[in-house]
């Protein structure tokens, strides 16, 4: 096979055959061309992927989720009057003030909430009330997990269902629930953090040396011990977070030998 | 299936971090991309009403985020007004001990990013940033499977380039266009 700029870009996305894959690594092996440019390429990936979501890991500003919240209720007032007004840009950077309501203290050094949904609720149920329905909406420290982050150690090695209590997180459990393939082979990882003040509900994927948390819902106000690890971990509906598994997933979810042979060659 | 307006809300959450990474990368400023994403949101929940049930609720906002973001820059050059995207005065949340262990900082990657075709770069962010497939891609944009991924070598291509040896750029000729430009 002659590698062409759109086989070697194949190649890298894994889009090509066993075969054909087999056929491409022979010749970047025995060209240090190719072998350079793959390594440039793979290089530049990550730093494009690692740029942008650099963003994930500031605060989802209050406003949009304060929108979000009062929606649909909010559209009722707002289609008897004109469409709101498009805000306009600023052209300098504001220290936005989260409204108290989105402040959650940290539960743990490894986990900082921004908000998305108490649970299944994005608004608590009528019937909810108290420290156990304080609601926030997605979470901070999404983005990137590095080797130097001490739930990449979690993320690479614990096995589904075997919940593991963070050294940097005083009481704060991770348990892993599920490990699936997304449609481009890649390896994903549903999981929560439970810690005395706050939960939350993460997937995230691995991407060359690195997790990528595609997304994280969290609720405050109720401590791992009133939710119950494993009733936190698989009993919530939790639909946003379900929205991206079934966005993600191909087939079906690793069986747990299927896991642990994953696990042992590293995710490849 | 009907969707209620409570489940479309909750689509929409789980569409937020995704739609907020493309905010970045149009506009280059997370204090921007912030702006244009609660631009995004607002508009969009005001349109509920006229939201189809079936319609690929992910296109449909992403197309409302680049329009938007199309009449900013226009609303923009009327107004003689530019910003260095990548003033680090715009960017005071970035972590600079996370942007020194880069092996390319997010100057770098967004000066070369700028300098692609729009055609390129929403390929370069679906499939490098996003992790689409190519068939996903090539669903999303309505393009043929073989289109996006010749459009994503030669971006991958101009990018070696440019991440190589940006000084240089000036004498490789990708096709790209300055900021406004990007906005076609």
């Amino acid at each position: 096979m002659i590698i062409t700029d759109e086989i070697l870009t194949a190649y890298l996305d894994g889009e090509l055959t066993v075969d054909e894959i087999a056929d491409v690594a022979r010749q970047i092996d025995s060209s240090p061309e190719l072998t350079r440019r793959v390594k440039d390429m793979r290089r530049n990936d990550a730093s494009i992927a690692q740029a942008y979501h650099a963003i994930d890991s500031k605060p989802m500003p209050a406003g949009i989720l304060d929108m979000l919240d009062k929606f649909p209720e909010s559209q009722k007032t707002v289609s008897e009057e004109e469409t709101p007004t498009v805000l306009p840009f600023k052209t300098k950077p504001v220290m936005r003030t989260q409204a108290p309501i989105w402040q959650v203290a940290m539960a743990a050094s490894v986990m900082l909430f921004v908000g998305l949904g108490a649970g299944r609720y994005l608004v608590p149920p009528p019937s909810s009330g108290g420290a156990s329905a304080e609601k926030i909406l997605a979470q901070q420290n999404t983005g990137i997990i590095g080797p130097e982050n001490e739930m990449f150690a979690v993320l690479e090695h614990q096995p589904s269902a075997s919940p593991v209590t963070l050294a940097a997180g005083g009481d704060t459990v991770v348990l892993p629930s599920m490990t699936f393939k997304t449609g481009d082979d890649r390896y994903c990882r549903a999981y929560s953090v439970i810690g005395q003040k706050s939960t939350s509900q993460n997937v995230a994927c691995r991407m060359e040396d690195a997790w990528i948390v595609k997304i994280s819902v969290g609720s405050a106000g109720a401590s791992a011990a009133e939710n119950g690890l494993y009733q936190t971990a698989s009993g919530e509906d939790n639909s946003a977070v379900t929205a991206v598994i079934r966005g993600l997933i191909k087939g079906d979810a690793l069986s747990a030998d299927d896991e642990q042979k994953v696990i042992q060659k590293n995710w490849r | 299936m009907t969707t209620t307006a409570e489940q479309w809300r909750d689509d929409i959450v789980a569409l937020l971090p995704r739609l907020r990474r493309y905010c970045y990368s149009l506009t280059g400023s997370a204090v921007d991309a912030d702006d244009l994403l609660q631009n995004t949101v607002e508009k969009a929940l005001s349109k509920y009403d006229q939201f189809q049930q079936g319609t690929d609720l992910d296109r449909w906002m992403f197309r409302m985020c680049k329009n938007l973001w199309i009449d900013e820059w226009r609303s923009r050059r009327v107004r003689g007004h530019t910003i260095d995207p990548m003033d680090s005065q715009n960017e005071p949340w970035i972590d600079g001990e996370t942007v020194q262990e880069n092996k390319l900082g997010l100057r770098d990657v967004q000066t070369a990013m700028d300098k692609l075709q729009e055609e390129q770069r929403i390929i370069v962010f679906l499939i490098i940033v996003e992790g689409y497939s190519y068939k996903e891609a090539a669903t999303f944009l309505s393009l043929p499977i073989g289109t996006v991924m010749s459009r994503l070598a030669r971006a991958r291509k101009a990018l070696e380039q440019l991440l190589r040896a940006p000084e240089q750029d000036a004498s490789y000729d990708i096709g790209g266009m300055d900021a406004p430009g990007r906005l076609q």
